[in-house]
């Protein structure tokens, strides 16, 4: 089984607005009760290696779904998409991209460079939580199967 | 090619090159014409000689024969003599002369008599006695009678004791005779006359002279002057003569053609010179044609080079040709003109060569060298410094004609391109200007385009946010405060809701439709058919009320860009549906035909139409006909359709009346698959 203390969802995601309504859909779902929260690319990567400001973190102890917007500050979602991909100890967390437009570029590059799912965030509320519900339950289920 | 200054060049005309031909031809027939006279005077002598001594073998033969005769008959008086002298007693000549002249009578070949007058008066004869009377009947008679014509023959005989001829004489009887005779001696007296008279007839028959060809007239007479055969004009027209010598005088024999000597080789010489003449009026005619041939040729090259002359000093091209063994080169006055020099000038290769300028020069002088020793010919452009200092450039062309594997020559030519290399300079300019202005315009272009991604980017994402934010919040503010509100304050938050969707629709419609202009086409061949029935399976599948009679003919395939296409029906189907579902019966058609190399679709229904004032505003962007209460749309969607039409090379319009239906046309064009994609 799987740690108790282990971070389930990394969400990075610069607006709050988003952040908030994200976190009540991933709640409304009961999908998640360790939720962590990052608002830029940065700080995502120093969470996931465990540098900076999360040094001494276990550095194994990876979350078990990403959830990951386009853009973002300092380091953009698409960079730090590529460095967890690339890396073959990050390579198996499952990364889902959030955005908020189909532009082709944007999702042909995502999922060139590894991603595993990708969701378009909608504005209907409704509609926004009946996905994620969808993405969470599906990625923390298939994690569960391969870590454990 | 060495041709003078063209102003030198005279061109015969027509007629004078006539007179010239017909001249040479005059000439031509008049040399021959003495040479063919020449020729059948020879010819004539030939002719003339060759008849000549056919007479000549004829009349030889004719002659000898006779000469043998008249001998062998003569030679028997010697045989009489020696008859005598054996023994001259009357007895022995009494009983003995007749057997003895029958034996040389009979071996004889024309003897008429033979005969003996001894001087004792007594006559032999043989045969008989009828044949007396033409010489007299005694010896006393013989020599004594005055009247007889013989006896001055037979006084001679006696003289000069040799054979004697006497004669001719004409028989009483008919006939001539000639007679030979012989005085007889013995021991030195005169014993008597021994006479052979020769028959003429016999011995002319013999000879073949009564016998002889028509062609020939042939006659033969004493030196007395008695003619024995033949005419005595015969001797008057030049004959060829045969002389037989007997002893005493002779006989002659004369022959001439029977039509004359020139007559007869007329006809030969007719023909030879009819037939000459033929052939000098025949050569004489070819002379002329051939001259007037040679003449028109000649007129023709001239004129050639004058035009020549004249083309290349428009065109300003000059020719030359230079002799690699001698040396030796020409040039076209037009050559001259270029190099700005006196047309007379005899130019050389090292006076051509200074005329460039160096770096010229330098390639010039390579590529002449190349082509003397390797054959190789040359085509450059190089510039020069003509005689009076202008700068020109000229495109050289040399051509080396090799004979034997050996290049012999070099010909080619020299043409004045200053002024197209002035207008090629100044294209060059224009051009790099406006390569200069495109880079400009293009660059700002590209700029505008990455200014219009970025905005339309940001319109995408950044505009998105605030709509969820406010959609997301609503929703929270009703189901957290759901005590609060009442029913009026959570209509109120619907409204907001609905707005935002609206908003969030009309973002998505105006990305795709600056999507269409910019994502590549990539056109496969499409069944309109079951694309048209799937989209239309998916449009009404969750319709509450989708009674709708639809109708789908076998619509041609079309190559075209699956994607767009597909977009283009779903606008149109969805159109039709959204705008007759109201209505009862509602009935969509979708139908095809083949126009001008495109196919025509189109899409009709029973809907509620439009007014027709306002078909041109259709097509535009957040162009609506109806409220928003009638029917929700963004304005968007048939300028989607437009677009996508347009992108195709095809055109798009529409057809309808408020409350009767409304049809959309749409044409495609019927190309190949790598074709249809040019925008």
């Amino acid at each position: 089984m799987c740690a108790e203390n282990e971070v389930e969802i990394l969400l990075v995601e610069d607006n709050l607005n988003d952040v908030e309504l994200a976190l009540r859909a991933l709640k409304k779902n009961n999908i998640a009760n360790s939720i962590v929260v990052l608002e830029d690319g940065e700080k995502a990567l120093d969470f996931i290696y465990c540098r900076g400001e999360y040094e001494g973190r276990d550095i194994n102890s990876h979350p078990r779904l990403i959830l990951l917007d386009l853009k973002l500050p300092k380091v953009d979602g698409l960079e730090v998409l590529k460095v967890i991909k690339s890396d073959m100890n990050t390579k198996s967390i499952p990364v889902v991209m959030l955005t908020s437009s189909k532009q082709e570029c944007d999702i042909v590059e995502s999922y060139r460079l590894g991603v595993n799912s990708y969701i378009v965030k909608p504005v209907d509320f409704d509609n926004f939580v009946e996905a994620i519900n969808k993405i969470g339950f599906y990625w923390l289920l298939m994690n569960e199967f391969k870590s454990c | 090619m060495d041709v003078g200054p063209r102003q030198t060049l005279d061109i015969l005309p027509y007629g004078k090159q006539n007179y010239m031909a017909f001249l040479g031809a005059v000439i031509t027939f008049a040399i021959l014409t003495l040479i063919l006279w020449q020729f059948s005077i020879i010819y004539q002598d030939n002719l003339m000689a060759e008849q000549q001594s056919q007479v000549e073998m004829q009349l030889f033969s004719y002659g000898n024969t006779l000469t043998n005769h008249i001998s062998q008959d003569i030679t028997y008086l010697e045989g009489v003599d020696t008859f005598v002298q054996e023994n001259p007693s009357k007895y022995h000549l009494y009983n003995d002369f007749d057997l003895f002249a029958f034996g040389l009578y009979s071996g004889a070949h024309s003897i008429y008599s033979i005969q003996l007058f001894p001087t004792s008066n007594e006559v032999y004869v043989y045969p008989g006695s009828d044949n007396m009377s033409f010489m007299g009947n005694s010896y006393d008679y013989l020599i004594n009678n005055e009247g007889f014509k013989v006896r001055a023959d037979v006084q001679r005989a006696i003289q000069t004791r040799q054979i004697t001829i006497s004669g001719p004489y004409d028989l009483q009887e008919g006939g001539t005779v000639l007679v030979a005779m012989q005085a007889i001696y013995i021991e030195d007296s005169l014993w008597g006359i021994a006479v052979i008279a020769i028959d003429m007839q016999p011995l002319l028959r013999n000879a073949g002279l009564y016998d002889t060809p028509e062609n020939m007239n042939i006659a033969l007479r004493a030196s007395s002057g008695q003619m024995f055969v033949g005419s005595r004009d015969t001797f008057e027209i030049g004959p060829r003569t045969y002389n037989i010598g007997l002893p005493e005088g002779s006989l002659e024999l004369a022959a001439v053609p029977a039509a004359g000597w020139s007559a007869s080789i007329k006809e030969p010489l007719s023909i030879f010179q009819k037939g000459g003449f033929v052939i000098v009026l025949l050569l004489s005619l070819l002379v002329y044609i051939l001259l007037n041939h040679y003449g028109s040729l000649k007129s023709k090259v001239r004129q050639r080079t004058v035009s020549l002359n004249e083309v290349s000093s428009i065109a300003h091209i000059g020719g030359w040709d230079i002799d690699i063994s001698s040396g030796k080169s020409t040039w076209t006055p037009e050559m001259a003109r270029i190099h700005d020099v006196d047309p007379d000038i005899d130019p050389n290769v090292e006076f051509c060569m200074n005329f460039y300028l160096p770096a010229s020069r330098h390639t010039i002088e390579k590529a002449f060298r190349n082509a003397i020793d390797n054959g190789m010919p040359y085509d450059l452009e190089l510039e020069i410094v003509s005689a009076k200092g202008v700068r020109k450039w000229v495109r050289s062309l040399g051509q080396p004609v090799i004979e034997n594997g050996k290049v012999v020559k070099l010909t080619g030519s020299i043409q004045d391109i200053t002024e197209l290399k002035k207008a090629e300079e100044k294209i060059r300019k224009l051009n790099a200007e406006l390569e200069q202005r495109v880079i400009e315009r293009t660059s700002q272009l590209e700029a505008a385009n990455k200014e219009l991604e970025a905005f339309t980017y940001s319109v995408s994402h950044d505009l998105r946010a605030p709509l969820r934010a406010i959609d997301g919040f609503s929703r929270i503010l009703t189901e957290d405060y759901e005590s609060v509100f009442d029913d009026e304050a959570k209509r109120l938050f619907e409204i907001i809701r609905t707005n935002t969707k609206k908003m969030d629709k009309l973002i998505t419609d105006l990305l795709s439709l600056s999507r269409i202009g910019k994502n590549e086409m990539n056109c496969v061949e499409i069944d309109m058919t079951s694309m048209v029935r799937s989209i239309f399976i998916d449009l009404v599948m969750y319709k509450e009320e989708n009674n709708f009679v639809f109708t789908v003919a076998d619509l041609p395939h079309i190559c075209a860009d699956s994607t767009l296409i597909r977009q283009l029906w779903i606008n149109l189907l969805s159109n039709a549906i959204k705008f007759s579902m109201k209505g009862e019966d509602s009935k969509i058609e979708v139908d095809a035909y083949a126009e001008n190399g495109m196919n025509v679709y189109y899409i009709k229904d029973n809907g509620v139409g439009f007014d027709p004032k306002y078909s041109k505003k259709l097509f535009g962007i957040f162009q609506r006909l109806h409220n928003e209460k009638e029917f929700e749309g963004t304005g968007v969607g048939l300028a989607i359709v437009q677009r996508i039409v347009h992108r195709h090379g095809g055109k798009i319009w529409a057809e309808g009346k408020l409350g009767e239906g409304a049809t959309f046309y749409f044409s495609l064009p019927l190309k190949e698959e790598e074709h249809v994609c040019g925008e």
